[in-house]
């Protein structure tokens, strides 16, 4: 395999540095749609409405709320904190300001229900549940942070989802031509291979392992160009977004969450080598 | 043995290349093809590869109808067959060792027999220093001898040899027909195309004549005897 690469040097230098450029795009692109994504999902896992219950309401009354919102949306959670509970939550908060500490009672901080819900798309009718609701003073949302970069996690899955798919076909379309290019250089030798006994798979062979080669080579190539460009350089392509300045990726930065970026790299690279080869010596053996 | 039954080759021109050709050749045998340019000696040999199907007749071979052989089964007879092209069929990018390993290669054979096997080819064929030269830098009496070599290489039931001394002088000819008469007393059945009279009067083999496409005289010790009639 090696000489055959050796004797078609520039074939092979093309293959694999398309496939790599693909593949860089596409790891950029996706690490940054898994980071808003794991953003979002952090983001949604804080109590998303915070309803202010009036004083002087009764358990029963809570609790009663509290069902019917469990009746109307699928939450994840909803947590009830008394007015104790609410004092402690300010102690906790503010302990570095002891003034601030001295003038706050119980009395005047009001209870509450925190509310996660299971989608941001639920919020609307949370809302809506605790605004009839007469023992609700206020209602408090992250609604339209949660909605704004709802929208925007959307449009980067849609685009980036084209974008990727659009360059891997691409990477694939262009082992094709390489492959065909190579075939067309070997017909006599895929010929005389056939006339001395070769059965198809010794055929393909040769230009299967070729293919998973170059796309070997291009996914360690695409991984250590992102790692640089991620991990080193901390470009952030959606850093424009304010929720979004920095990497929030699902895995840590060890050697466990390397060599498994690494090996998802390697792998689609290989796979993509397999299939831009696999299509090109198939539809030759066909004809 | 190999048996050849009302055999006609018509191409998709309409050139009849072979027709009505009815033969047997025996285990051990050494047969010499005699006839023409054009008369079919090499559509009889590539029949016997597999390379195009008979447009009727039947070949047999070892008792197997191999007229309709596809797939695997066509590819164990291309093994069992050690074949030297007319137009020898080398690979320009590829050394001389690397050229005789191929049938080799084909045979599944480990490196290590691989080169055993090819050392000993070219051995017999006088190149054996000549391993790494690329097809490009050796005379054709040369390449005659290099593709002998990936012919006789994994010991092939058959050789089939087509104008195997076509284009070497007379010391290369008999060199090569020496190395041919070797495999063949070693059990291969050689069948050979040529133009070589000497060669052919030398022997005392088994002649087949064609002409025309037609099976013209059969002898059993027989003479090269071009253009009679």
């Amino acid at each position: 395999m090696f000489t055959r690469i050796r004797r078609t040097p520039y074939q092979s230098l093309l293959a694999v540095a398309t496939t790599t450029l693909s593949l860089f795009v596409a790891t950029i692109y996706f690490l940054s749609a898994l980071s808003a994504q794991q953003m979002l999902l952090s983001l949604e896992s804080r109590p998303q409405a915070i309803a202010f219950i009036k004083d002087q309401t009764g358990v029963e009354e809570v609790e009663k709320l509290k069902s019917e919102i469990f009746q109307k949306v699928t939450v994840k959670e909803v947590r009830y904190l008394s007015k104790e509970d609410a004092l402690k939550k300010y102690q906790e908060q503010n302990n570095s300001d002891p003034l601030l500490l001295e003038l706050v009672t119980a009395n005047i901080l009001p209870a509450s229900l925190e509310i996660s819900a299971k989608s941001a798309a639920d919020l609307p009718v949370v809302a809506q549940v605790m605004k009839g609701s007469s023992i609700v003073s206020d209602v408090a949302f992250q609604q339209e942070e949660t909605k704004g970069l709802v929208s925007w996690i959307n449009s980067i899955r849609f685009s980036g989802s084209i974008l990727v798919g659009a360059l891997l076909v691409q990477s694939i379309f262009v082992l094709l031509i390489i492959f065909g290019l190579k075939i067309a250089l070997k017909k006599e030798e895929i010929g005389i291979t056939r006339l001395v006994g070769g059965s198809k798979w010794q055929i393909r062979r040769p230009f299967l392992q070729e293919g998973i080669f170059y796309g070997a080579v291009a996914g360690i190539g695409s991984f250590l160009a992102s790692y640089y460009f991620i991990v080193v350089l901390g470009i952030n392509p959606l850093g424009t977004i304010p929720a979004l300045t920095s990497y929030s990726l699902p895995f840590e930065i060890g050697w466990q969450g390397l060599s498994l970026w690494a090996a998802a790299e390697i792998g689609i690279g290989a796979m993509l080598g397999l299939t831009g080869s696999f299509l090109s010596v198939w539809r030759y053996l066909k004809n | 043995m190999i048996r050849f039954r009302d055999v006609t080759k018509k191409f998709p021109d309409e050139t009849v290349a072979l027709s009505a050709v009815s033969l047997v050749i025996n285990d051990n045998e050494f047969v010499f093809l005699v006839g023409p340019s054009g008369a079919g000696k090499t559509t009889f040999l590539r029949l016997i590869l597999g390379d195009f199907s008979p447009s009727s007749g039947q070949i047999e071979i070892d008792g197997q109808d191999i007229t309709k052989l596809k797939g695997n089964p066509l590819v164990e007879l291309r093994r069992s067959i050690g074949f030297v092209f007319q137009d020898l069929k080398l690979l320009a990018d590829r050394n001389l060792f690397e050229n005789v390993a191929l049938s080799l290669e084909i045979l599944g054979r480990s490196s290590r027999e691989i080169k055993k096997e090819v050392g000993e080819a070219l051995e017999k064929v006088g190149l054996s220093n000549q391993m790494n030269s690329f097809p490009s830098q050796m005379s054709g009496g040369e390449l005659q001898r290099v593709a002998l070599a990936r012919a006789i290489c994994g010991q092939p039931k058959y050789i089939l040899a087509d104008e195997p001394t076509g284009n070497v002088d007379p010391a290369n000819a008999w060199s090569i027909i020496r190395i041919l008469e070797d495999v063949n007393l070693g059990g291969t059945k050689v069948i050979m195309a040529t133009h070589n009279s000497e060669v052919v009067d030398s022997l005392n083999k088994r002649v087949v004549r064609i002409e025309s496409g037609k099976i013209i005289s059969d002898q059993e010790g027989g003479k090269y005897h071009v253009y009679q009639n």
